[in-house]
């Protein structure tokens, strides 16, 4: 039984900093992006993943035939508390939706992707939605903050009128120490500020992954017509997609960071759907999620052909339209920082 | 310190708060929102179905309150934003509803604008957020 | 049903008084009125009380408060009962006493209306005073009662063309009369361009379009018609008297540019009274914002719908125009002790009709027959009385 992706949104807050906003700040910014996006006042991971997946619902599924639901995000709007029924009710799904929550990582997103995977293929549901949400958060201070953006995305798997079907996955673990990391009991992220051990463990473990995956369905990137990478920075992703031998332009759809900063647990997924929006039937989409601490994860997908809404919500035009500029002492105020 | 909204009585208007529920009457066919126990167009008083309104609707009025002007919950967001709209909505189905408008330039509301539902924080008090419907200028 | 009068009525001076509390308010007030019966009256005579109040000092006695006033006066005796319908407290306290009076359950009423707003910060002040709309729905909306006027004020711009010039020129005129009462808390003139370019609050209404908040107190004394001869030759006979109330929240109701529960007191005190809006002499008026005002225009049947704006271009309800409104100062430059304000209203009704508006400048000349309006919250309860003098 095939399972894929029948509906899929995004939301990116209409909030932008810039990089010369930081600059202006602090005399420089140390992350590649040239704005990033920020959320507003009023919302949250929780809100933001609503909004996502309220446009995935789009696709026509009822949200009373949503039988799973896979939340993630490293930065739910508490500590602990569930999120799901707050999710389940703002949305109308069923109280007897199978829900679980990830948070643990930035690879989040895709883990939950996977679990929806898992109980669809195992046949608990028809249906599964899967909702990533995060707004990473830092001490104003570090330069870890600079990058740090926001968004959700949404995306409903089924196991009929698929857009893209899941064809393979794997997931890979390993302990690597300090490269970025949250204390117990603390907001804030935090890194050594060694940025070649950070790359160290991002290059190994995304490298892995997606080699071993094409070599478990016998591929070669040149059978992938994009590349997805999870971006924790400006260059990383497209440092190993070179050395993998993938180009430019399968790697180019799916990049974000430079308009969005660091989306966190959605930042991977949100990717997908920049290039799914633009994707045709029978094109492959090899995917890398990476989570520090560390671990990753490859997933593979065919587009199958299930048309794409007209007028949906695109990445792009969330990217591109609607948004408003703040100053830096309006973003401290709107992060809460200060 | 005066009023306040507790928890539990949070609680029992999630699902208006969350995804405006209203009750529909089955005597004269419309819906009463916030939900009542006499309808308030007909005065039937026993019976009703729940009914999900679809958060469309046109601007009937509105006001920008500034700073000073925002209730003591609201005094953060207000320090933040300086002004915020609010809205008093007529809804696609007919009923009218306040609330907050966001995404939107002060300079930009006007009566008769569509709008459409959005889930926001509303508020926070006793560390715990109060999430519930605003409205924002329609999008397509 | 008996004709009842007033024989006496007393007010404290309002606005801001940081060494008295509530006790002392509103005795200050009891002996003001006990000066004002001509041929005096032993307080023990009173059979009952209604007192009006929001929240009593700001919270400290909501339960009681009637009962711990009338002690502090040496009445610890008088059946008392403490009314609350936000700002209308002390028109429904007034309301209340005249059909115990009328019913014939009892001879000599007194009612009253206090409030201690100034003792606490103006936050602590939003905290009680946003509670008098529908709190789950409005003011966790983020509106305070500036807020859900303002909706009222854009939507009456909207679909009369009233201009800001002619909202501004409530607040100019009330501060006009204010400026000569004695007893206003604001005895300030303002000008149109002030009035139009004050700190803004909540788009359209600004600081000017606002009363302020204040401390007070006001007591009316009410009498059977077959006594009211034993304590003065001129008593003022209340002839018509309504009340309504509609949906709290504004959201609730089908017209939002007119109060239907003002509508409602208002055709009922004119039915009883047997008169019409045109026989009116002056009028004071429910405008806790300028809006407030020109709503109660119409409500009142002062102008047709949506009428108000011209009204104040022509300077009808200034003093000296055709039916003076709110010569007083209004809540706008008098002040609104909210609880105090209907009784307020009343004492200024009972001065002007006898002749007594202290100041002569702001005496109405031979006026017979006055008129109160007295608003809770947005329109949620309201409360019109009709006066006429007599001997």
């Amino acid at each position: 039984m095939a399972v894929g992706i029948v509906g899929y949104g995004a939301y990116l807050p209409r909030l932008r900093i810039t990089k010369k906003e930081y600059q202006q700040a602090w005399g420089n910014c140390a992350a590649g992006i040239k704005e990033k996006t920020v959320m507003d006042f009023d919302e949250d991971a929780l809100t933001m993943g609503v909004e996502a997946a309220k446009e995935a619902l789009k696709c026509g599924i009822n949200p009373e035939e949503i039988e799973i639901l896979c939340w993630a995000s490293t930065n739910p709007p508490y500590q602990e508390k569930m999120v799901s029924g707050a999710a389940a009710v703002m949305l109308g799904l069923r109280e007897d939706v199978i829900a679980t929550e990830h948070g643990q990582s930035i690879r989040a997103g895709s883990e939950a992707l996977l679990t929806a995977w898992a109980f669809l293929s195992a046949g608990s549901g028809r249906n599964a939605l899967v909702i990533a949400a995060d707004a990473p958060r830092a001490c104003p201070r570090e330069s870890i903050e600079h990058g740090l953006g926001a968004g959700g995305v949404a995306y409903i798997l089924g196991t009929e009128n698929l857009i893209a079907e899941i064809d393979g996955f794997n997931s890979f673990v390993n302990e690597m120490l300090g490269e970025r990391f949250r204390p117990a009991g603390d907001n804030n992220l935090r890194d050594i500020g060694v940025r070649a051990f950070t790359f160290a463990s991002y290059n190994q473990l995304v490298t892995r992954a997606l080699q071993s995956l094409m070599e478990k369905l016998g591929r070669k990137p040149s059978d992938y017509n994009y590349l997805v990478i999870q971006e924790i920075d400006g260059r990383s992703a497209k440092s190993v997609a070179k050395k993998l031998g993938f180009d430019e332009e399968q790697l180019a759809p799916g990049l974000l960071y430079e308009q969005t900063g660091d989306t966190g647990a959605s930042s991977a997924l949100l990717s997908l759907a920049a290039v799914l929006d633009q994707s045709k039937p029978g094109e492959k989409i090899l995917l890398a999620a990476y989570g520090s601490g560390a671990g990753s994860m490859a997933v593979s997908l065919t587009v199958t052909g299930a048309p794409l809404k007209e007028g949906r919500n695109t990445v792009k035009k969330q990217l591109d339209e609607n948004i408003t500029y703040l100053g830096y002492a309006q973003y401290l105020q709107v992060k809460r920082y200060i | 310190m005066g009023a306040h909204i507790s928890i539990p009585m949070y609680q029992r208007a999630v699902k208006q708060r969350y995804r405006l529920v209203g009750l529909k009457c089955l005597k004269c066919g419309k819906i009463n929102f916030p939900p009542k126990a006499g309808c308030k167009y007909c005065g039937n008083f026993d019976q009703f179905e729940e009914a999900q309104l679809s958060g469309k609707g046109k601007v009937y009025s509105y006001t920008i309150i500034a700073g000073a002007g925002a209730p003591p919950e609201f005094s953060e967001e207000a320090a933040y934003r300086r002004f915020y709209p609010v809205v008093l909505v007529e809804l696609d189905e007919g009923p009218r509803i306040v609330a907050q408008l966001v995404d939107v330039e002060k300079d930009q509301v006007e009566i008769g604008m569509p709008v459409e539902l959005v889930i926001r924080r509303i508020y926070t008090e006793e560390d715990v957020i109060r999430y519930g419907y605003k409205f924002r200028p329609k999008k397509d | 049903m008996r004709r009842v009068a007033i024989v006496g009525a007393g007010q404290t001076p309002y606005g801001e008084f940081p060494t008295l509390g509530v006790k002392e308010l509103f005795a200050w007030a009891f002996k003001d009125m006990l000066h004002s019966v001509d041929k005096g009256i032993d307080p023990r005579e009173i059979q009952l009380a209604y007192i009006g109040s929001l929240s009593a000092g700001s919270g400290f006695q909501l339960g009681q408060l009637a009962a711990l006033l009338m002690g502090h006066v040496g009445l610890p005796h008088v059946p008392a009962i403490r009314v609350e319908n936000a700002c209308a407290s002390g028109g429904f306290a007034l309301y209340s006493a005249i059909c115990a009076v009328a019913s014939g359950k009892c001879d000599i009423a007194l009612a009253g209306g206090i409030e201690k707003m100034r003792d606490v910060s103006s936050t602590k002040t939003k905290y009680w005073l946003g509670i008098s709309g529908d709190t789950e729905f409005e003011r966790l909306a983020g509106l305070t009662f500036a807020g859900i006027y303002a909706l009222v004020a854009s939507r009456y711009m909207h679909e009369f063309g009233l201009t800001r010039e002619q909202l501004a020129k409530v607040a100019v005129k009330n501060h006009r009369h204010g400026a000569m009462n004695p007893k206003a808390q604001f005895r300030r003139e303002i000008t149109l361009e002030m009035a139009v370019a004050g700190a803004p609050v909540a788009y359209p209404l600004n600081i000017w379009d606002c009363c302020p908040t204040t401390d007070g107190a006001a007591v009316v004394l009410l009498c059977s018609e077959e006594r009211a001869r034993e304590f003065t030759d001129h008593p003022v006979y209340i002839i018509g008297y309504g009340a309504g109330t509609d949906y709290l929240a504004v959201q609730d109701r089908d017209c939002i540019t007119s109060f239907k529960a003002a509508r409602m007191a208002a055709q009922e005190a004119y039915k009883q009274a047997g008169v019409k809006p045109e026989d009116i002499d002056f009028a004071e008026v429910h405008d806790c914002f300028t809006i407030a005002e020109v709503v109660a225009y119409y409500d009142l049947g002062f102008c047709e719908k949506g009428e108000a704006g011209r009204l104040l271009d022509e300077e009808a309800t200034s003093l000296g125009g055709r039916i003076p409104v709110n010569v007083s100062g209004g809540l706008k430059s008098k002040g609104h002790p909210i609880g105090a304000t209907g009784c307020g209203q009343a004492y200024e009704v009972f001065n002007q009709l006898r002749g007594q508006a202290k100041n002569p400048e702001r005496q109405i000349k031979n006026a017979e027959i006055g008129l109160s309006h007295n608003v809770g919250g947005s329109g949620g309860t309201a409360t019109v009385f009709i006066y006429r003098r007599e001997g």
